[in-house]
C-alpha cells in the first residue's frame, strides 16, 4: 500500500493544478511593494478570487526574490470549501465536525524535517530576505500575515497558535500584535509576571486545511497541534525546533520556520497596519520578537495573506461558522446553517438559519451565538425559508419580520474585538441579537408563490430569445 | 474615550494614528511614511 503524503502546500498546490486549474493565476515579476495587494484588490472588485503564484517577484528591498510568492489561498469561499473535501453551503458542519475529531500529532527527526533543510542561525539569520509584501500605504515596513505564532502555555505540554501579522524591523528583529485577551496573550503576560523570556516561533506556507485546523480554537491550557491533522486526514507533523530541540516542537513540513524570543516588557512601535476590518489599526507599543534562527525547504515558497481583503475574511470566517453551529446546536436541535458574509468581514456579522419550531427559539439562537466569539457583533436569525447566503434576503427578513425592541437582544459594554473601530479605548463594545423569524405561536402572513407547475414549465429562453435577454438591464 | 489620536509627523507633516493609551506618555513613535522617531512633544499637531 503506497503511503500516504503528509499534507502540505506543495500537495494543495498539486490537488489544486489537478482538479481545479481555472483556480490558478501564475505572474512574473510583480512588485511586492503595494502592487501585489493593488492587484488583489482590482481582481476582488470584478468578483475575481483566483490563487495567485509570483515568480521573481521584487521584494521590499527592490531586489527579485529567489523565493517564489503565493496569495490569495483563501480568497475563494468555493475553493477553501473544496480544500476541506465540503461545499460553500456546508462548511459550518463540516468545520465543526472535524474539530471534533482531534488527532495526535507526529514527532519525526531533524534530518527529515522539510522545514529544515536550510538551517540559519546567529548572525546569518536575516529576515529581510523573505520575500514579505507591504500591502497597504500606512503599513511602514514588510509584513509577515500567514504566519501562525506559536507559543507554550508555562509549565504545560500544550501549544497554542494564533494568525498573527509580524512587522519586520530589520535583519534580527519583528514586532507582533497580540489581540487583548487571547490565548498568546495570557502565556505571555504570565510568562512577563514571572520575568522569563517567551519562545515563539512562526512558521508559514502550508496546506489549506493545516490553516483551517489551526485557526480552531482549543480550550485553555490544551494542545492545539492535535487540530490541523484532523483537517487534512493526516497527522500534523512535528519536528524539534533548532533552538531549543525537543522543549519547542515545530510543524516539520511548514515552508519556513522562524525562531525566536520576547524579553519580558520589552515593547517598540508597531504599525499601523491595514486590518481586516478595511480600516488602518492603530500604532501600537507591540511585543518585539529577537529571532534566533530561520529554517526551511531548499526551494521554500513564501505564503502571503492580504488581511484586508476575502483573503483574510474567508479564512477567519470558517471557524467561526464552525463554532457558532456548535453553541447553537447545544439547546436548539432546530439550527440548520450558518454564515459569516464578507459583509461583515466574515467576523462581526452572523447569520443563523434555523427550522422553528416553538417561540422564542429564535432568540434563543442569538443569545447562545453572540458570546462564541469577541468579534461577532451582531447575530440575525431566519427562518429555513430564507437564504443565509443571499444577503438581500436576509435584510428581508429583517424588513418584514421583525419588530423592535421586542424582537431584539441587545448587550452593552461587553468585552469585543480590539481592532474594531467603534470599541472603546477599553475594547468595549455593544452586541445586538436580531430574531428575524416569523411569529408561529399567532396567524402571520404568507409568502407570495406561484403554482408550482406553471414554474416547472416555464423557461425563460423559450420565451425571450437570447440575445434579448441579455440586453436587458440587471438593476 | 477615543481608541485612537492623531499626530503629525515633524518630517514629512504627514498625519496618522496611534493607541489613545501612549497619550501624554511621550514614547518614541514611528512615522509609517518617512520612518522618523518623534515624540508627541514634537508632533506640530495632536488632535483627538
Amino acid at each position: 500500500m503506497p503511503e500516504t503524503r503528509p499534507a502540505d502546500l506543495r500537495t494543495f498546490i498539486e490537488g489544486l493544478r489537478r482538479e481545479r486549474p481555472d483556480d490558478i493565476l501564475e505572474l512574473e515579476g510583480i512588485d511586492l511593494r503595494y502592487q501585489l495587494s493593488a492587484l488583489q484588490w482590482k481582481l476582488e472588485t470584478q468578483g475575481l478570487f483566483p490563487f495567485i503564484i509570483v515568480h521573481n517577484a521584487i521584494t521590499a528591498q527592490g531586489e527579485r526574490s529567489k523565493f517564489p510568492v503565493v496569495t490569495n489561498m483563501f480568497a475563494s469561499r468555493a475553493r477553501c470549501a473544496w480544500a476541506l473535501g465540503s461545499t460553500p453551503e456546508r462548511v459550518s458542519f463540516t468545520y465543526a465536525e472535524k474539530v471534533r475529531k482531534r488527532l495526535e500529532p507526529e514527532v519525526i527527526p531533524n534530518e527529515k524535517a522539510p522545514c529544515q533543510e536550510v538551517v540559519k542561525q546567529g548572525k546569518d539569520v536575516n529576515l529581510l530576505e523573505l520575500p514579505a509584501p507591504i500591502h497597504h500605504e500606512w503599513d511602514p515596513a514588510p509584513y509577515l500575515t500567514a504566519g501562525f505564532c506559536t507559543m507554550k502555555w508555562p509549565d504545560l505540554e500544550a501549544y497554542n497558535d494564533g494568525l498573527h501579522r509580524a512587522m519586520i524591523r530589520d535583519r534580527y528583529t519583528m514586532a507582533t500584535f497580540l489581540s487583548f485577551a487571547k490565548h498568546n496573550w495570557y502565556i505571555l503576560e504570565e510568562n512577563n509576571r514571572r520575568k522569563v523570556p517567551t519562545p515563539v516561533v512562526f512558521w508559514l506556507g502550508h496546506h489549506a486545511g493545516v490553516y483551517f485546523g489551526a485557526q480552531a480554537r482549543a480550550a485553555s491550557y490544551h494542545d492545539e497541534y492535535t487540530l490541523p491533522g484532523a483537517f487534512t486526514g493526516t497527522p500534523f507533523r512535528l519536528t524539534p525546533s533548532v533552538t531549543w530541540g525537543e522543549k519547542f516542537l515545530v510543524p516539520a513540513d511548514a515552508e519556513f520556520v522562524i525562531e525566536g524570543e520576547i524579553l519580558p516588557g520589552e515593547e517598540v512601535p508597531e504599525g499601523p497596519f491595514g486590518e481586516y476590518t478595511r480600516y488602518y489599526g492603530e500604532q501600537r507599543y507591540s511585543p518585539l520578537i529577537h529571532v534566533k534562527a530561520i529554517t526551511h525547504r531548499k526551494d521554500a515558497i513564501f505564503q502571503d495573506i492580504l488581511v484586508s481583503h476575502a483573503d483574510n475574511h474567508v479564512m477567519g470566517g470558517f471557524p467561526l461558522e464552525g463554532r457558532v453551529y456548535e453553541s447553537v446546536r447545544a439547546n436548539v436541535a432546530s439550527v440548520r446553517n450558518v454564515h459569516l458574509p464578507l459583509s461583515g468581514c466574515c467576523r462581526f456579522l452572523c447569520y443563523v438559519q434555523i427550522s422553528k419550531q416553538t417561540e422564542g427559539e429564535g432568540k434563543l439562537a442569538a443569545a447562545l451565538a453572540l458570546p462564541t466569539d469577541s468579534r461577532i457583533k451582531y447575530v440575525v436569525v431566519v427562518d429555513d425559508d430564507v437564504d443565509i447566503f443571499n444577503e438581500a434576503e436576509v435584510l428581508w427578513a429583517v424588513a418584514t419580520r421583525t419588530k423592535f425592541p421586542d424582537d431584539a437582544i441587545i448587550i452593552t459594554d461587553v468585552i469585543g474585538e480590539g481592532l474594531d473601530p467603534m470599541g472603546t479605548d477599553t475594547g468595549l463594545v455593544t452586541k445586538v441579537g436580531i430574531d428575524a423569524t416569523r411569529p408561529i405561536a399567532t396567524a402571520f402572513a404568507e409568502k407570495v408563490s406561484f403554482p408550482r407547475e406553471v414554474l416547472a414549465e416555464l423557461h425563460l429562453d423559450r420565451l425571450v430569445p437570447r440575445h434579448i435577454l441579455e440586453r436587458l438591464p440587471r438593476s | 474615550m477615543p481608541k485612537v489620536f492623531w499626530v503629525r509627523c515633524p518630517a514629512c507633516q504627514r498625519d496618522y494614528y496611534v493607541d489613545t493609551k501612549l497619550k501624554g506618555t511621550d514614547r518614541p513613535l514611528l512615522c509609517p511614511f518617512c520612518k522618523t522617531t518623534f515624540r508627541e512633544s514634537e508632533s506640530p499637531r495632536v488632535r483627538t
